[in-house]
């Protein structure tokens, strides 16, 4: 029954094996006959209760490790942003150094939307982004041990307000700068955006949950 | 002797519940329960992070029962309140008792 095995797997990621293992039995037969969504609404209920009660009984603690999170991803982001301009750089001195002036003229074309330079570009980027991200989650659950899941939520809620009102403030100052109205994206459109690129943060805490087994209560 | 622990409404609800259903007590039949005395289904949510806390509080003890097809081979958890569990939850009505004396409330029987 594939449903209590998700069930389980997502529930064992908030608490003990055998805990999980009844509640998710708990659902299943609550549910048994009974069709439509009220299954992985109970399920999604139950999960989001079981990390609140680890976030409440230590909220302070829980906060301070999601600004060190940040402080942690915000500075491995500029490092490989250095690291991104220095190869800019070393390409562009090759390029002029091997080809002359004609190769320095090519690079604008290079960087069109099409060219091969942006798609390995934005390979690249995405790559270590995503490693960025599950390395910060990684860190965080290993700080937080039994509470993985709940403290990487902390993370997610700080991190996403603060990228919200960090990106505000930047399009306030630029419209003000150029006299211009810039088109504003919306709230759903930026969560969206901010979980894909949160899920291998989840998954860098997943992997650390996984592999540590919860000896007493989570 | 020490104080009694102070219980919340809903603690209350799950131990009395739990009192109720004698050996029978896991967490499907403990909402049923809630929900058929009270009239309000409580979710699943709420109760386990109350079972959770009751047991760290020494206030249940729980073990696990037999697993069926219905609940994807998943094992039951029985739980059973404790001695202490019980002062708890007598204290907090004696409370409720003592606090309702000579006071004459529509509906209510025994007040």
């Amino acid at each position: 029954m594939h449903k209590a095995r998700i069930a389980e797997w997502m529930l064992s990621l908030f608490t003990t094996g055998d805990r999980a293992a009844s509640m998710a039995g708990d659902l299943v037969e609550s549910a048994a006959g009974r069709r439509g969504l009220r299954f992985w609404w109970r399920l999604a209920q139950t999960a989001a209760s079981l990390a609140w009660k680890s976030i409440a009984a230590e909220p302070l603690f829980m906060m301070g490790l999601a600004f060190r999170g940040l402080l942690l991803n915000l500075s491995l982001w500029f490092l490989v942003s250095l690291a991104m301009v220095a190869v800019a750089l070393v390409g562009i001195f090759v390029a002029a150094a091997g080809g002359g002036t004609a190769a320095l003229a090519a690079i604008p074309k290079l960087s069109g939307h099409k060219s091969l330079f942006s798609f390995v570009f934005f390979v690249l980027a995405t790559v270590t982004g995503f490693a960025i991200q599950f390395q910060t989650g990684r860190w965080i659950a290993r700080r937080a041990r039994g509470r993985e899941i709940a403290a990487c939520s902390v993370f997610l809620a700080i991190g996403t307000i603060l990228w919200m009102a960090a990106r505000d403030v930047t399009l306030y100052a630029i419209e003000r700068a150029s006299r211009t109205h810039l088109p504003s994206e919306s709230v759903v459109v930026t969560l969206l955006g901010n979980l894909i690129v949160w899920l291998p943060l989840l998954a860098g805490a997943v992997r650390v949950r996984r592999r540590s087994t919860p000896k007493g209560p989570a | 002797m020490p104080d009694p622990t102070i219980l919340g409404e809903f603690e209350q609800f799950v131990l009395l519940a739990i009192l109720r259903l004698g050996d029978k007590a896991y967490g499907v039949t403990i909402l049923a329960e809630i929900t058929e005395c009270t009239g309000r289904e409580p979710s699943p949510g709420a109760l386990y992070t109350t079972l959770d806390r009751l047991e760290d509080k020494g206030l249940l003890t729980a073990r696990m029962g037999e697993s069926t097809a219905l609940r994807g081979g998943r094992a039951k958890r029985y739980f059973r309140v404790s001695g202490s569990g019980v002062k708890a939850v007598a204290y907090a009505q004696n409370c409720y008792q003592s606090l309702m004396k000579g006071l004459e409330l529509p509906g209510v029987a025994d007040a």
